[in-house]
């Protein structure tokens, strides 16, 4: 992409980079949420009954459950009632077959992002499920997928094709009852993608989908269904930037991870929505409820994940280990700055024996952010000499900002082993020195260390993703020093 | 027992609590406020580990009638029982009322214990809604404690020998005992106190200790906590330190069947530090839980505090720590621990150590524990020849002895060291090592 004089010194003002309209056509359902919104979106998608009445029994439930509380967040009400719950590109019937085919409208917001899909698909090996707001309007390497045996589709795709998939597997993992906006999008998810590896297959290359909310007033509602079976490996990236707005913006996704036995899934997370202006202005309200069941012995599940946008980030992407000698892995790193308020953490549950779990954590707090660290590992009876480390570190820049650890420790079984350390600072001044008087600006110097600081957690991202995740560090941090 | 059935019972008793003292403003405060917050429950998020539902089923009596001479002597058979030295200061309390008479020998100078209409003119100045609100037990002491015993150091008084404070009851079933202490300590004052909870079965100590620090005070107080093992007790623990003041706080739990204590303490002003131990065992159904809550609210103020659990048997051991750094508040150092030994099947450690930080400029690290003891341990002292149950109570032992040997007078020490090592397997082979 050549670039030119003015857009450098678009660059050089740095607002979010990501931050812009793509005008296209809009099938919109009126704001609004009730029994015949669910059905309407169930039926706009052609869906079979058991998946409308598992719709309905969700807003149900989700009618008489309260918003949670206990986060350490705050934001005025949200109207669920002035949400539009179905927003769908036009053109759906005549679907594009090839990357021609596709509206070119669409290519160049994929292009502004900084993602040439046909490029970076042929050069990375790279399949890309991209998702323009809510239904999924380009797939690559799909052939070389299905020789392997893997299904890797949109969510409605995979309704219609694969049906039986679904209806064993959706909710087997996050229940409709699970929580508040769990609830709300098993009611109302419009698309998101599945996957299914079948027995002894390792995945020929990186899944990974582009999340995009475009259009005004509409919730994003994803609903992603992993599902690794005997012996299979699978390594899904998941990227997030979304257009400037001033209205909050709500995202409420769920992601279910299923690992039988001997299956590997390994889930990484680059998040960057819109986080708002630096008057805490809008931003996306990001509402994730992500968990993997390590179901089959010998299983294994790793969350990665880096957070720099929303205005509100509330997820804790968690690994029940059922199975015998099943792991389970989260890393993240959190950056809020100015406004920004992120509550995150995992959970760890160990049920089988020899369950291992690993928790490293890396908060980043600037401006006036609030940072949160929220962690359950549990160990139940049945867990005979089960594992964890934790480790959460917070680093503060600036004396407005705040960083929080609320780990929850609770074991019930003797011969488990459990440890947990947590460490709170600012950048040394002792640090900052050394840099600066080997002539590294101010700037420089503090990425540089927040980098560093980072460096457990980048090293399990995909190589390409780790590029980014520290170019996305820099910019989130801008104007916090100084 | 029920929000109502307490009120009722206020109502009915207000009369003979009140007599002459002026307590009754701050009892009606309190009771309204008890009225309007109820009994905490597992909903809260303080008490997510913690049911009062055996206390509240308990229905106790919050009002125990005056102590009888029967009453008197089973108290002095368990006074001496704790073989307390006899030289040492003492203060005796049945049921929450301090016993005229029973005090010996003489108050050490600089140490005044002022009437209790002062008394409770210092609780009416400093009891506030929002202490009610956080812990509602704390009014229920206050509307119902039949005594208050207030403790006053002078300015520059380094006094030099503990003070004990015995607090027993008569063995009666059903009946609370509210106890209430303050603590005031002048400006460069220097004080320890020793408080130890032994009642009987069946009974709830309700206690609250409020203790206040002037610039440069130093307080030590240890708590030794051995109720027999179907007591119930709850405490608060609220400790406000002034500039250069520092609190010493040392916590052991033996006995007990549920037992929740609270500890808040507030570094009001710079400078001001805190050093915090506790030790606790929970077997049989025993149930512990230590609440502490440090505020650090001035530039450079310090806290360490280090917890141990052992739970064997169906004993449950819960630990929340919480540290909030408040924004003006840079040059805060704060060190948090928590371990645990799980030693049963069926026993079950709950710990969150919790940081809340609103500044940059601080030191905060904590750390959480949970397993049962080291294999390469045991086997180390097996192939030495120790049999397992010995080396198992040596270990056990050991990693309690970490922080009671914190424990500053020689006496105490001992006692405690004994009183611990004595609920250990195997004791008798390897209690003469000590």
């Amino acid at each position: 992409m050549s670039v030119q004089p003015k857009e450098i010194s678009d660059l050089v003002r740095s607002g979010y980079e990501h931050g812009f309209v793509t005008d296209i056509e809009q099938e919109l359902v009126p704001p609004g949420l009730d029994e015949d919104v669910v059905r309407l979106i169930s039926a706009k998608k052609g869906e079979p009954e058991f998946l409308t009445n598992w719709r309905l029994k969700a807003y149900r439930h989700w009618t008489t459950m309260d918003e949670p509380t206990w986060s350490h967040v705050r934001y005025p009400p949200i109207d669920y009632q002035a949400i539009s719950y179905f927003a769908a590109p036009k053109n759906q019937d005549d679907a594009p077959r090839s990357l021609d085919e596709v509206d070119p409208k669409l290519l160049e917001t994929y292009d502004k992002l900084g993602i040439p899909l046909h490029e970076r698909a042929k050069l990375a090996g790279v399949a890309v499920d991209a998702v323009f707001d809510s239904v999924s309007v380009a797939t690559t390497f799909k052939t070389r997928l299905a020789e392997a045996g893997v299904i890797f589709c949109s969510f409605s795709e995979a309704v219609r094709e694969h049906p039986e998939l679904v209806e064993q597997y959706l909710g087997s993992v996050v229940p409709q009852r699970d929580n508040f906006f769990a609830a709300l999008n098993s009611a109302v998810f419009s698309d998101g993608s599945f996957v299914y590896v079948p027995k002894g297959v390792r995945c020929p290359m990186e899944l990974s989908t582009y999340f995009r909310i475009n259009a005004a007033n509409t919730g994003q509602f994803e609903r992603t269904l992993v599902i690794a079976d005997e012996g299979s490996h699978v390594s899904y990236l998941e990227g997030c930037t979304a257009p400037m707005r001033d209205e909050n913006q709500l995202h409420a996704a769920v992601v279910e991870l299923v690992a039988l036995e001997g299956a590997e899934i390994k889930y990484s997370t680059v998040q960057n929505w819109y986080p708002g202006d630096e008057n805490g202005v809008g931003g996306i309200y990001n509402f994730v409820t992500k968990r993997g069941d390590c179901r089959g012995a010998n299983s294994k599940i790793s969350w990665t994940q880096v957070e720099t946008g929303s205005a509100i980030t509330w997820k804790y992407p968690s690994c029940v280990l059922r199975g015998e000698n099943s792991v389970g892995e989260f890393y993240s790193v959190a950056v809020t700055n100015n406004h920004q308020q992120a509550d995150t953490g995992t959970k760890m549950i160990h049920i089988g024996r020899n369950t291992r779990s690993t928790i490293i954590s890396k908060g980043i707090s600037a401006g006036q952010a609030q940072n949160a660290y929220r962690g359950l590992v549990r160990v139940l009876p049945t867990a005979r000499s089960a594992r964890n480390y934790t480790q959460c570190d917070s680093l503060l820049i600036g004396d407005r900002c705040g960083a929080h650890t609320f780990p929850y420790v609770e074991a019930r079984e003797r011969s488990a082993h459990i440890e947990h350390e947590a460490t709170t600072s600012k950048i040394s001044d002792d640090q900052l020195f050394y840099c600066r008087q080997r002539g590294l600006s101010e700037e420089d110097a503090v990425n540089m260390i927040v980098n560093g600081f980072c460096r457990e957690v980048f090293r399990e991202l995909p190589m390409e993703f780790a590029v980014e995740a520290q170019a996305l560090l820099n910019v989130s941090l801008e104007g916090a020093v100084g | 027992m029920n929000t109502a059935e307490i009120r009722a019972a206020f109502d009915a008793s207000l009369d003979r609590l009140a007599e002459s003292d002026g307590s009754r403003p701050a009892r009606r405060q309190a009771m309204a406020a008890f009225a309007r917050h109820g009994f905490p429950t597992r909903r809260d998020e303080d008490w997510k580990y913690t049911d009062l539902k055996p206390i509240l089923a308990g229905r106790f009596d919050p009002l125990p009638g005056a102590a009888t001479g029967n009453h008197r002597q089973l108290a002095s058979d368990r006074l001496s029982s704790l073989e307390l030295s006899a030289d040492a200061p003492q203060l005796l309390f049945l049921h929450g009322q301090r016993l005229a008479g029973g005090d010996s020998p003489a108050l050490p100078p600089g140490v005044q214990v002022p009437d209790r209409h002062t008394a409770w003119q210092r609780i009416r100045s400093i009891q506030t809604e929002g202490q009610f609100r956080e812990y509602p037990l704390s009014a229920i002491n206050t509307a119902f404690s039949p005594d208050c015993t207030l403790i006053r150091v002078d300015a520059d008084a380094d006094v030099p020998q503990p003070l004990h404070l015995v607090y027993l009851d008569g063995g009666a079933a059903n009946s609370a005992a509210q106890a209430r202490l303050l603590i005031d300590l002048g400006a460069n004052s220097r004080l320890c106190v020793v408080q130890h909870f032994a009642a009987g079965n069946g009974g709830w100590t309700n206690s609250v200790t409020q203790a206040s620090q002037e610039p440069g005070s130093e307080l030590t107080l240890y708590r030794l906590q051995e109720h027999a093992e179907e007591h119930f007790h709850t405490e608060l623990l609220d400790v406000r330190l002034a500039r250069d003041a520092a609190a010493r706080l040392g916590y052991v739990d033996l006995g007990g069947r549920l037992v929740r204590n609270d500890l808040r303490v507030h570094l009001a002003e710079p400078g001001a530090s805190c050093d915090i131990s506790g030790v606790f065992l929970a077997a049989g159904g025993q149930h512990v839980d230590n609440h502490t809550r440090i505020d650090h609210i001035a530039p450079h103020t310090t806290s360490d505090e280090a917890f141990r659990g052992i739970v064997g048997e169906r004993g449950r051991g819960v630990f929340n720590g919480k540290v909030v750094v408040h924004a003006g508040a840079p040059g805060t150092d704060a060190r948090q621990s928590s371990d645990n030994l799980l030693l049963s099947a069926r026993g079950e450690v709950d710990t969150k150590p919790e940081l809340e930080i609103y500044t940059d400029d601080v030191k905060c690290a904590h750390g959480a524990t949970v397993g049962e003891l080291d294999a390469e341990q045991l086997f180390y002292l097996r192939s030495r020849g120790m049999d397992e149950e010995t080396a198992r109570g040596l270990l056990i032992f050991a990693f309690a002895n970490d922080l009671l040997r914190r424990i500053e007078l020689p006496e105490l020490r001992r006692r405690v060291v004994t009183a611990v090592a004595g609920h250990l397997p195997d004791y008798e082979h390897w209690g003469g090592l000590l």
